[in-house]
């Protein structure tokens, strides 16, 4: 499902570039190319895959094609995209398909989901070491031990099997300029936000002052409880347990004070403080994004993902500095150094078997390469939130809403989640209900007992 | 000759139905029978459990709420019929014009994928953003939005009555065809007799469909019990497990743990579940079809 | 419907209850029909006029995610389910109605009581064995699954309707010189046309409108199908891109209710009163 499939006209082209272009975006596939003679290093050889991230967003499935069409020029090989989703990899499909043999040849996902899969991978560790340029290597350099230190339970935990491509640090504030400045608070001093204790005062006096009911909000549902501003706010009182498992995989950590202190927080946003809306045990940060826009909240914790969202609803104050960034921010009192788990978007080889293994897996790392280009990396930063090339990030800032300062801010001493291969359970899946039920007035330390146990057990099997 | 021509035949006719039925459906069943006595990690080795697995379900702490939860999502099937009847019995009455455009209409939304049908109810109920909330209080009929996924209390019974939206049309068209084939000379004779419009209904219209009905309560039963993708997409089965119907106990247990032993023993509470509320529907249609 | 007599009471009770099911079914619906046409910024805003008519959901679901070839998987996998399950459960019914022979009853119960199997927890193993014979990835392979919700409800129907053709047919077609086989064919299997199209639709819709099956038997370039793609480019990610969601299933609908409005009449004579 390639979008440059057949007969290429110059019109073609240009229309399907045209989102992109609108933007001033450019990637890797410039005209020149499309037009050029396609090369023949990888003449006959075809891979598949599998792509899911971003695909939901115009603007990131666009600059994959690009990048794919651009991979093909300049190698003649052929890829066969498919299109997934994310309850894909967290659901059964990509495990059925894989243990019964069908299987992409490179795949990208979150780095995090990929544990159950780690059998089927092939380590790139030399892919890395000879086929990446200098730069792109030292641009990476950084992210490797992070992708080690998530793998440390595997055996072979030395071995990359996930090469980030992109980065979502969870998850910074947006704030709106005049909800602070209608509730009589100077934003420049106000923002960003400092600590839990000023979290908690601004939005009280933005809901007394501007009267926003409900001005900021925390995640109940299952797939945002555990993955949106929780765990950094867990991670700035203790780094040590604020992993949903221990050092070496053997149990869970969320019995650790830190995790009782910061569900304990977490929940009293919502029943204490009346911060959050009584949707909260259901609520998600996508909605919240759209209350956000719609002058309903002022400020609320989401990834810089939404950043293409905010750009086509609200332009206007996205680029007169209305809407602004701001890092994530400890609990009061939390003297970790750090309030942020990084999560990063990945690609994965499967290994390969017959004659033709290793020139399809050169053909994969290729196509890793071409989404590695400044141009590419620039544009997918641009348009859905950070790269992972260090190098580039001096070329992502000085946009009007701050997302590339704020963003790479955040990274220094990000902690990054285990990639169990039952990860998924654990994060979603088993620890939604005791979450909910904790919103809903339950005792936080019963809960993560409850929710605690179920891990042990699960990971005694 | 007759004989040995009509076992052939017999023989002949029930192999595809055989072979599919073993095949694709009873030998996977058993062996999920059989995997229920383990513990059956997806990419594992099995370990024998005996009843291991029964008894941990049962002593779960979800394990009421699942059960409460999965008897109201049954009611779906009352309000499907519901729905269905009045439609059915509106578009019998010979008055009512375009009749072919309505009965089209009627099925639109069985006709749109349930995953989808999922996400825009989603969308409409959203309390701060959804349409129905934004009606509801500029009419003046709530004065607060209602956190219908957020509430217990709500959410239960907001995936039975979502997913009854998307599934009355099945009934709808077995119902209307019932109806349909109603000769208009039996209305007729039963007001020459001085029938009124309550008795014409339950002397003629009733005993005529009454077979539909009950083939259309079985069916939906069986289906609407096993159907994950409402909940799935409104709640998730929360808060906590309060819409952690058995179905989606048992997808999140296969799909999310990967634990099929613990999947296929909630499988088995739901076959018993799901036949202990059939049989009664069975056994009045077995009762009618016998008299007939 | 010249000589309609029917009471003012019986009118306004009709015409109720019909404007009642239409609002419910429409309502939603008009409203999924004026967010396709709604530009991106006003997709929140609770009017049921868009400000400005906006048709570039539209043109993305045609021109970037091909959405029409999607819907011709689904019309293939609907259509030929539909046809698979009359394949299966046709012969079969007909001996269960019409034939003697020992266990017929438990037998029967056997193959109708499978509708109540968890049949979500048969996708792994089905997905395991498709792959390894082949049937991944093909219409085939989805056809075949999908037999396992039509063909015991399709037995079921199938049966009760032979069971009420008159009796000692099939004798008197042989009494002209008709073989067994000829009997059915020639005699049974026209009487029982209604049924027939009343099956294939049912077990048509289950095809069309499936997602558990269809999303874990195939993959991006193989019989992927319309419900499978709506979910993968608008809602399975992190934002659900609503316009182009709602341009989607208002295709995804109209099909079945074009085939319901043909295949109507036939369905009116299966269900009759036996």
């Amino acid at each position: 499902m390639t979008e440059f499939d057949g007969p290429q006209t110059r019109r073609d082209f240009l229309k399907k570039t045209t989102a992109l272009a609108a933007l001033g975006i450019t990637t890797s596939l410039t005209p020149d190319l499309v037009f050029a003679q396609a090369k023949t290093d990888l003449k006959g050889v075809t891979i598949d895959y599998w792509n899911m991230i971003g695909v939901q967003n115009r603007l990131v499935r666009q600059l994959s094609e690009s990048v794919v069409k651009a991979f093909e020029q300049k190698t003649g090989a052929k890829v066969n995209v498919t299109w997934n989703s994310y309850g894909d990899i967290i659901g059964p499909k990509y495990r059925t398909n894989f243990q019964g043999g069908v299987k992409p040849t490179v795949f990208d996902a979150f780095d995090r989901w990929t544990g159950q899969l780690r059998p089927f991978l092939r380590p790139m560790n030399d892919f890395i070491e000879n086929n990446l340029d200098a730069q792109t290597r030292k641009g990476l350099q950084w992210t490797l031990p992070l992708v080690q230190d998530q793998n440390r339970g595997f055996k072979d935990a030395k071995n990359i099997c996930d090469l980030p491509f992109a980065l979502i640090p969870q998850a910074p504030v947006l704030a709106r300029r005049d909800h602070f400045e209608k509730a009589g608070l100077d934003f420049t001093k106000e923002f960003p936000i400092r600590d839990t204790d000023h979290y908690i005062a601004v939005c009280k006096e933005i809901q007394g002052k501007a009267r926003i009911q409900y001005p900021t909000e925390v995640y109940g549902k299952i797939w945002d409880f555990g993955d949106t501003q929780l765990n950094g706010w867990i991670r700035s009182l203790d780094i040590e347990t604020s992993d949903f498992l221990d050092a070496d995989w053997t149990k869970s950590n969320a019995t650790s004070e830190a995790w009782i202190k910061g569900v304990q927080f977490y929940v009293d946003v919502y029943q204490k403080h009346k911060l959050s809306s009584p949707n909260t045990p259901q609520s998600t940060d996508e909605e919240a994004v759209d209350l956000f826009i719609r002058g309903q909240k002022s400020i609320v914790h989401c990834d810089i993902l939404n950043r293409g969202t905010l750009l086509e609803k609200m332009k206007g104050p996205m680029e007169d500095g209305t809407v602004q960034w701001g890092p994530h921010f400890p609990i009061t009192g939390g003297k970790s150094g750090s309030s942020v788990f990084l999560a990063m978007a990945t690609f994965e080889i499967v290994r390969q078997e017959g004659p033709d293994a290793a020139l399809k897996e050169r053909a994969a790392f290729e196509l890793i390469k071409e989404w590695l280009l400044p141009e590419n990396q620039i544009a997918y930063a641009r348009t859905a939130g950070l790269c992972a090339r260090e190098d580039l990030f001096p070329k992502i800032v000085g946009a009007p809403d701050r997302y590339g300062e704020v963003g790479t801010a955040m990274l220094k001493g990000a902690g990054v989640w285990n990639n169990h291969p039952r990860s998924v359970d654990f994060q979603y899946n088993l620890l939604a209900p005791h979450g909910q039920k904790a919103l809903q007035g339950a005792s936080v330390a019963d809960e993560l007992k409850a929710y605690a146990e179920e891990v042990n057990a699960a990971l005694k099997t | 000759m007759k004989r040995s021509e009509e076992r052939w035949l017999i023989i002949l006719f029930l192999a595809p139905t055989t072979l599919f039925m073993l095949l694709l459906l009873w030998a996977p069943f058993l062996q999920g029978m059989w995997m229920s006595l383990h513990r059956w990690p997806f990419m594992g080795e099995p370990v024998w459990l005996g009843l291991r697995n029964y008894t941990d379900f049962l002593g779960a702490a979800y394990f009421w709420d699942a059960i409460e939860a999965t008897l109201i999502y049954s009611l779906s099937t009352l309000f499907q019929l519901a729905v269905a009847l009045v439609a059915a019995l509106a578009l019998r009455q010979p008055f009512v014009r375009f009749k072919a455009l309505w009965r089209g209409i009627m099925i639109i939304s069985y006709a749109m994928p349930p995953v989808v049908v999922g996400a825009i109810w989603l969308f409409l109920l959203d309390p701060g953003l959804g349409m129905i909330t934004h009606y509801l209080m500029a009419f003046g009929i709530i004065e607060q939005p209602i956190y219908w996924f957020a509430e217990n209390t709500w959410a239960k019974w907001m995936i039975t009555l979502v997913a009854s939206w998307t599934f009355w049309p099945f009934m709808f068209l077995i119902i209307l065809s019932a109806l349909q084939a109603i000769p208009q000379s039996r209305y007729e004779l039963a007001e020459i007799y001085g029938a009124n419009l309550w008795q014409r209904f339950v002397v003629v219209t009733l005993p005529a469909i009454r077979n539909a009905i009950l083939v259309v309560v079985i069916l939906r039963l069986a289906f609407n019990l096993a159907k994950i993708e409402q909940p799935f997409t409104l709640t998730g089965g929360g808060p906590g497990y309060e819409t952690s119907v058995l179905s989606i106990l048992m997808y999140r247990f296969a799909f999310m743990s990967g634990d099929f032993g613990m999947a296929f023993t909630v499988g088995m509470f739901l076959v018993v579940m799901t036949a202990a509320l059939i049989l009664p529907f069975a056994w009045l249609f077995q009762r009618q079809v016998g008299r007939a | 419907m010249t000589d309609d007599r029917s009471s003012p009471g019986q009118k306004a009770l009709g015409h109720g209850g019909l404007a009642l099911v239409l609002a419910l079914v429409l309502i939603p619906y008009v409203y999924v029909i004026v967010t396709a046409f709604k530009p991106a910024e006003e997709i929140y805003d609770a009017t049921w006029l868009p400000q400005r008519i906006s048709f570039d959901a539209w043109i993305e679901v045609f021109e970037v995610n091909r959405f029409h070839l999607y819907l011709w998987n689904s019309l293939v996998a609907g259509a030929g389910s539909a046809a698979l399950a009359i394949l299966i459960a046709v012969p079969g019914a007909y001996i269960f109605a019409r034939k003697e022979f020992r266990f017929r009853e438990p037998f029967f119960y056997m193959i109708v009581g499978t509708l109540i199997f968890p049949f979500i927890l048969l996708i792994v193993p089905i997905t395991i064995t498709w792959i390894r014979i082949g049937l991944f990835d093909t219409f085939i392979g989805l056809w075949l699954a999908f037999q396992i919700f039509a063909v015991p409800y399709s037995m079921w129907i199938l049966r009760g309707y032979f069971a009420g053709l008159p009796k000692n047919l099939e004798e008197a077609a042989m009494v002209y010189g008709c073989t067994q086989f000829q009997a059915f064919y020639r005699v049974m299997l026209p009487l029982a046309k209604p049924v027939i199209v009343s099956v294939l639709f049912l077990a048509f819709l289950q095809g069309w409108s499936d997602f558990l099956f269809s999303n874990m038997l195939t993959t991006g370039d193989g019989p992927r199908t319309a419900s499978v793609a709506i979910y993968a480019s608008t809602a399975g990610g992190e934002r659900v891109d609503w316009q182009v969601l709602m341009v989607m299933t208002l295709l995804t609908g109209v099909p079945p209710v074009v085939l319901y409005m043909l295949a109507q009449k036939h369905l009116a004579k299966t269900f009759a009163a036996t």
